[in-house]
């Protein structure tokens, strides 16, 4: 018996209608520990090497962890998983709500998707009974008004993941939709999943789940969502949720302004979390069980009209809001909605936006190839752009590729503002005199996303602003310090192990990461729910073998990939940040070398970025090892 | 003046040389700005305060005893 599991990994050939049920092996819950562990191996060992993203032969993985759906903190999150159609290689996204806990109250610890529907469909999951149904009549729908409209239909106790126009129209960067606001993003996963022709999953579940000590679960699970409560942060950090992070990064100078060319936005006090809670919010919106709901759900009041969304959370708010300059919260919400409803990722949309914006103000593009003029500060160029883009419309079909493919279509020097790594465009963090946080972006296994290792704060820890500097300065703000490079590899390793096995868990990081709640509660919780005593550290190999694993898997199937697969646009080594407190500072590619140089050497990849096959073999990957040394 | 101090999470990794909770005594009136630096902690790190329960400012001047809460930066999103 695998206590904490469902026991089931719920296979669908989307192609033949065939659904096949697996038990769990074990020796996968043991190895991996579920989530994104399940979803590395799984791409791995079930994908044919060189698979187009958007051929019926990629997989869409939908998996849990083994505390996703118990009753403890936080206990919400889902994890989805593909080859990238934005990168080519490996790609996964993390999602809060409640679907996951329904897929495993259905039975299933995994949901794996294959083949390509022959019409329009969605998947229907009640428990036992999985059926593929038709769904002409929401193709060409929103992701919202589809969810809502299966709601009515289905009934409210269904949870529901959708894509919207942009996942049908295979823009590389659509999102998967769920619970009105939330989004598994990144990576392009919802043009998978309308490569498949599948619109929708619904699932409900009425069953239990196998629990170790169920008694000891439910008093350690109690106490431990007091704790979380009673923690020291939770009424500083709650009612703003990550929205509250606006103005302490334009106060370190790390905020993307107008496509990156500077790093930090005057106005960011009309877009700010105060902004949101004051002018947006209705209600707080959490996630299953979650005890610090960050999701802030309200009404933004516009000249284009008024709607209704969760958010803007931190992310939006920098990339809509900063990168592309709005000038109110109200209209970085509208843009938000808008994302929203065409199902397109908010961080990737609006980083092409202001990727497009910067070539019309460069002359790069013209108003007669754009369709209009697009300017910074102007919601109704964000709009048109983002509704060019998922319908694939005229622009639209170019900016639907990416920055990185777009920009050499475009050519004429575009390549080096198209802000990304690997593909994937970047998130909410300039990093022009942040080391560690640029080393993060670089490495990341997905491209350039936070979520992987967020170091800005040892960034700013360990600058050259060290406090004794500041008292004898008798200062501590306006200019920045250049930060000393050098020495980052180990704390971003460390955290590039930390974060993601929140998602082998299937809970939520932010108890951990931003209020503290300690490590020895995870490890009971992991003990109670699954019978199986591991550390703190155990659990952290597990995440170092996935770390490695990831990375094959992309050496394995992008053409050429390794060292320079990692690093930045060269706005970032050739361009100093113009104004704000970063004035003046870049890092050079002497300065990117060393970062790379020491990162590798720490890993145990070689110097082009490839892990050895000791390495492989050190961490229980003795037949990647031979795979990769085969191709 | 009795200040306590409280580290929240996110500051407890960066700040792991410190302890979670530490105590001042100050003569006089400050700023939460000096009194972060007098505690050794660069004001930059920090994110938000709140000060006896209610969020406060780094430029606020505390002039009596006080319970200060300290949360440290976080990736949104």
């Amino acid at each position: 018996m695998l206590f904490g599991y469902a026991g089931t990994i719920l296979e669908v050939d989307l192609t033949a209608g065939r659904i096949e049920k697996t038990p769990l092996p074990e020796n996968l819950a043991a190895d991996y520990i579920g989530g994104r562990g399940f979803v590395a191996r799984l791409l791995w060992d079930k994908i044919t090497r060189k698979t187009d993203p958007f051929s019926p032969q990629n997989l869409l993985i939908i998996a849990t962890g083994p505390l996703s759906g118990h009753l403890l903190p936080a206990s919400g999150k889902t994890h989805f998983g593909t080859k990238s159609p934005a990168t080519g290689g490996y790609a996964d996204a993390n999602m809060g709500g409640h679907f996951g806990p329904a897929l495993k109250y259905a039975g299933y610890d995994v949901l794996l998707l294959t083949g390509r529907a022959p019409q329009p469909s969605y998947l229907f999951i009640e428990d036992d009974t999985v059926e593929l149904r038709p769904a002409e009549a929401w193709w060409g729908q929103g992701a919202l008004i589809t969810e809502a409209t299966l709601k009515k239909e289905l009934g409210d106790t269904f949870k529901i993941i959708t894509i919207g126009p942009a996942g049908e129209n295979r823009v590389r960067f659509a999102c998967i939709s769920h619970d009105f606001g939330r989004q598994a993003g990144r990576t392009g996963i919802g043009a998978v999943m309308g490569a498949k022709n599948l619109k929708a999953v619904a699932v409900k579940g009425t069953g239990g789940l196998p629990v170790f000590d169920i008694d000891g679960l439910y008093e350690k699970g109690r106490s431990a969502f007091e704790k979380v409560r009673a923690k020291p942060g939770f009424a500083g950090w709650t009612p703003e949720g990550t929205a509250g992070i606006t103005d302490w990064v334009n106060e370190v100078g790390a905020f993307p302004t107008r496509n990156f060319q500077t790093s930090f936005f005057p106005g960011y006090q009309n877009i700010n979390g105060k902004a949101v809670v004051k002018r947006l919010k209705i209600t707080d919106k959490g996630c299953s069980c979650c005890p610090t709901p960050c999701g802030k759900y309200g009404r933004a009041k516009t000249g284009r009209g008024d709607v209704y969304v969760e958010g803007p959370e931190y992310e939006s708010i920098a990339i809509l809001g900063g990168d592309c300059t709005l000038g109110s919260i109200e209209e970085v919400a509208f843009a938000n909605y808008v994302c929203d409803e065409l199902g397109l990722d908010t961080i990737s949309a609006g980083g092409v936006a202001a990727w497009a914006m910067e070539c019309f103000e460069k002359g790069i593009l013209s108003a007669e190839q754009i369709g209009r003029p697009v300017r910074f500060g102007d919601l109704e160029s964000l709009v048109y752009l983002l509704k060019k883009t998922a319908a694939r419309e005229g622009i639209g079909d170019l900016l639907a590729e990416g920055v990185m493919r777009a920009s050499a279509q475009v050519g004429r020097g575009s390549e080096s503002f198209a802000i990304h790594v690997k593909g994937l465009e970047w998130t909410g963090y300039e990093s022009r005199n942040a080391p560690g946080m640029m080393l993060a972006y670089m490495t990341a296994d997905v491209g350039a996303h936070h979520n992987r290792a967020w170091a800005l704060g040892h960034d700013v820890a360990g600058s050259a602003a060290s406090v004794h500097d500041l008292i004898s300065a008798g200062r501590d703000s306006g200019k920045m310090a250049k930060s000393r490079v050098g020495g980052q590899a180990e704390s971003v390793i460390a955290l590039q192990h930390i974060r993601p096995l929140f998602d082998c868990l299937g809970v939520c990081r932010l108890q951990y990461m931003e209020l503290g709640f300690e490590v020895e509660h995870y490890e009971e919780l992991f003990f109670l729910v699954t019978g199986r005593k591991m550390s703190w550290d155990d659990l952290l190999a597990v995440s170092e073998r996935i770390w490695h694993l990831t990375r094959a898997f992309s050496v394995r199937e992008v053409d050429g990939f390794g060292r320079k697969s990692d690093y930045p646009p060269p706005r970032f080594s050739r361009e100093p940040v113009p104004d704000g407190p970063n004035e003046g500072h870049f890092l050079s590619i002497q300065e990117l070398d060393m970062l790379l140089d020491e990162y590798y050497a720490a890993r145990g990849w070689d110097q082009n970025g490839i892990p050895t096959k000791e390495t492989l073999r050190r961490v229980g990957l003795a037949d990647v090892a031979e795979a990769l040394a085969r191709r | 003046m009795r200040i306590t101090l409280h580290l929240s999470g996110g500051l407890k990794a960066v700040l792991s040389h410190l302890p979670e909770e530490m105590s001042l005594q100050l003569e006089r009136p400050a700023s939460l700005r000096e009194i972060l630096m007098r505690a050794g902690i660069n004001p930059l790190l920090v994110m938000v305060v709140t000060v006896d329960g209610q969020r406060g400012n780094k430029d606020q001047v505390i002039d009596h005893d006080a319970e200060i809460t300290l949360i440290g930066p976080m990736a949104g999103g």
